[in-house]
């Protein structure tokens, strides 16, 4: 194929390529969508706005033709069309990782920056996810037949590593003036100098979200198996999400520091008794259905001069619950 | 022990007076069970749980006198008696706590019968309370449409104060075989509330309630129990996260707080007195792994000689002694500095070298 016959067929191929592009990025947000739960969380969670873009002819022909030759271009040019996700936080890389391997395609993994990282240990520079998906059959998308076997190329990053590629593009992959050597040099040293510390501060990004996600856990944790002991006890219906329930571990956090949710279950174990209190109190108080009090009763039992200190309701409750456990309130109130 | 589930059955109440007054007017004993909403009860079973639970001022007491007509036998036998039986043994009861009462700063008041069934340390007992309540006064709120009116009320009983309540609360825990009469007191749990008693030592207005009335003793366990709380003290103060210095003043602390003239120790009461917010639910934690839940009368025949005098050996075999009265106020720990001495302040000059 010459030249202008691979001019017209490529340009023939552009609204196709473009469906795919849409194709691939419809199916990938619709599975976002299902995991995160709207579409507002969605569009947080990507921090810029996907767009399928078709590689310009010229950058094809180039591709094609000058720069890596090729046999069959039409076919082995993998990013004729191709999107970029641009996310947060590396663990959200994985996220759309996983739902790439897993669509309506076959998929292969052209880079793997965390295997880069390793297998060139002591060099910094562009990291990101590539994929490149192909059809696996005709696809018909928005009235446009799709054949089978089309590729698709789809890049995951950090904001970060977005940052740096942008950065690195203009400097030094296509800088729009040529430097001297000595120059180019020093920009590629300080192009490395910050490929490491994007790698570290995603790194640390990564730390942050980790410590609040185990906390937001461990507290989610304890409140359900709260929920789950009332059911057992009570047999009645308990909801693990209550507005005393998050009140109670709010103002409590720094004790809820070390309570396990086994913990729970050895505490009501060694209560016997708390089933006859629970169902005669459940019925005339609120207090009592809620099931917060199985958390409540043991940051009580473990902590009974220092819970009425911080209580923030009506201290009547709690009054009438240090009776309840057994727990004298003298000196206390 | 932990009291918890505290359901209520039967309550009478009766007058009681100072032993001077029954002849000038003989206390009003009543015939009929007092009857209860459920709020009045819940507010019974509060002022006995407050009274006698876990971190409570309630003492176990021995019963003396068990016979046949004692105090003891007339208020266990209550348990299973008819309505009728149950009246008879609270007027008689409530008769004898009148004669009881010569001593002291006692006011007439009421004695409230109280039989019901309970969880004690998780196991379903029943028991019995008496408890002599003084009244007290306030003001009864009424709202009419727009208005207020506050009425004086003379005759209160069972508010907030427990300065205001004594009781004895016995706990059935077992039946010594089937045979029926008499009870034993190793069936029994007896227990003690009386405010008195965490002050005033064992003088006599503290002793009328549980001696002259119940014919009851302080527990025998009393000089044990000091020492193991001394003990458990010292080793938490041992391995309080303070520096030596905060160390050396809060074993000050312990020795005077020991050798204050209280009746009683309790282990809540003795965290909020002594140690800072941060240790005190550590302190009653340990306290509970070592079995001590509530008061004990203080017995120091055990602990005596570590309350005499305050000591401190340091690393280079000088040990400075002095008597615990005056460690606390002539001894000060200024620091300890990083060539391994420590600089240590002390009131007075030298006098002597014995």
């Amino acid at each position: 194929m010459n030249e202008a016959e691979l001019q017209s067929a490529f340009e023939a191929r552009r609204p196709i390529l473009d469906a795919l592009g849409r194709w691939v990025m419809d199916s990938i947000i619709e599975a976002l969508e299902a995991q995160l739960g709207s579409k507002s969380a969605v569009s947080k969670f990507l921090q810029i706005p996907p767009k399928p873009r078709v590689k310009e002819t010229d950058s094809f022909l180039e591709k094609a033709l000058v720069r890596k030759r090729k046999t069959d271009p039409l076919s082995e040019i993998t990013d004729q069309v191709g999107i970029r996700f641009v996310v947060l936080l590396l663990e959200d890389i994985d996220r759309i990782g996983k739902i790439v391997e897993s669509g309506p395609w076959t998929a292969q993994k052209d880079r793997d920056f965390q295997q880069e990282r390793l297998e060139k240990a002591d060099y910094f520079a562009y990291q990101s996810d590539h994929f490149v998906i192909r059809t696996r059959s005709e696809v018909t998308h928005e009235g446009i037949l799709i054949p089978a076997g089309l590729p698709c190329e789809i890049q995951i990053r950090t904001i970060l590593q977005h940052a740096y590629a942008e950065m690195a593009h203009n400097s030094s992959y296509k800088p729009p003036v040529k430097l001297p050597e000595e120059d180019q040099k020093h920009i590629n040293r300080s192009l490395a100098k910050g490929s490491a510390l994007i790698e570290t501060t995603d790194d640390v990004f990564g730390d942050i979200k980790k410590r609040l996600r185990d906390y937001n856990e461990s507290v989610t944790a304890l409140l359900v198996r709260s929920s789950e002991i009332y059911r057992t006890i009570t047999g009645e219906p308990a909801n693990p999400n209550t507005a005393l329930g998050e009140i109670i571990a709010e103002e409590y956090r720094g004790m809820l520091k070390g309570v396990t949710p086994d913990m729970l279950n050895t505490w009501a174990d060694e209560r016997p008794w708390l089933k006859e209190s629970l169902l005669k109190k459940r019925a005339s108080s609120v207090f009592y259905r809620d099931s917060v009090v199985i958390l409540l009763g043991l940051l009580v039992t473990e902590n009974e001069t220092a819970v009425p200190k911080r209580w923030p309701v009506d201290s009547d409750y709690l009054e009438d619950f240090y009776s309840t456990l057994g727990i004298s309130t003298n000196g206390l109130f | 022990m932990n009291i918890t589930n505290v359901d209520i059955t039967r309550v009478i109440a009766h007058e009681v007076v100072r032993a001077s007054q029954i002849a000038e007017r003989p206390p009003v004993l009543s015939d009929d069970l007092v009857v209860l909403d459920d709020r009045g009860k819940a507010l019974v079973g509060r002022r006995l749980v407050d009274t006698v639970a876990s971190g409570s001022h309630c003492v176990d007491v021995t019963v003396d006198d068990a016979g046949v007509g004692s105090p003891f036998d007339k208020a266990t036998a209550m348990l299973d008696s008819d309505d009728v039986g149950f009246v008879a043994n609270s007027k008689h009861l409530a008769g004898s706590l009148s004669t009881a009462q010569t001593a002291g700063p006692i006011k007439s008041g009421s004695a409230i019968f109280v039989q019901g069934t309970c969880s004690a340390d998780g196991t379903p007992s029943r028991f019995v309370a008496i408890i002599k309540a003084d009244s007290d006064q306030g003001l009864y709120k009424r709202v009419d449409g727009e208005s207020i009116t506050l009425t004086y009320v003379s005759d209160m009983l069972l508010g907030e104060s427990q300065r205001l309540i004594k009781i004895a609360f016995f706990i059935e825990e077992g039946r010594d075989g089937d045979a029926p009469g008499a009870r034993q007191p190793e069936d029994f749990s007896v227990k003690v509330f009386d405010h008195l008693m965490q002050t005033s030592g064992d003088g006599e207005a503290a002793a009328y309630f549980y001696s002259t009335f119940l014919k009851c003793k302080l527990s025998h366990n009393a000089a044990r129990q000091t020492k193991q709380f001394y003990e458990v003290v010292r080793s938490f103060i041992e391995e309080m996260p303070v520096s030596q210095a905060e160390r050396v003043a809060y074993h000050g602390d312990l020795i005077s707080y020991f050798r204050q003239n209280r009746a009683t120790l309790e282990p809540r009461t003795f965290a909020q007195d002594v140690l800072p917010q941060d240790h005190q639910d550590a302190f009653v934690r340990k306290c509970r792994e070592q079995g001590i839940t509530q008061a004990f009368s203080k017995e120091l025949d055990l602990v005596k000689g570590k309350l005499r005098r305050q000591s401190v050996k340091f690393s280079s075999n000088v040990t400075l002694y002095a008597p615990s009265e005056v460690f606390r106020d002539a001894v000060q720990i200024t620091g300890t500095s990083e060539d391994g001495w420590t600089e240590l302040k002390i009131r007075g000059s030298i006098e002597a070298m014995p």
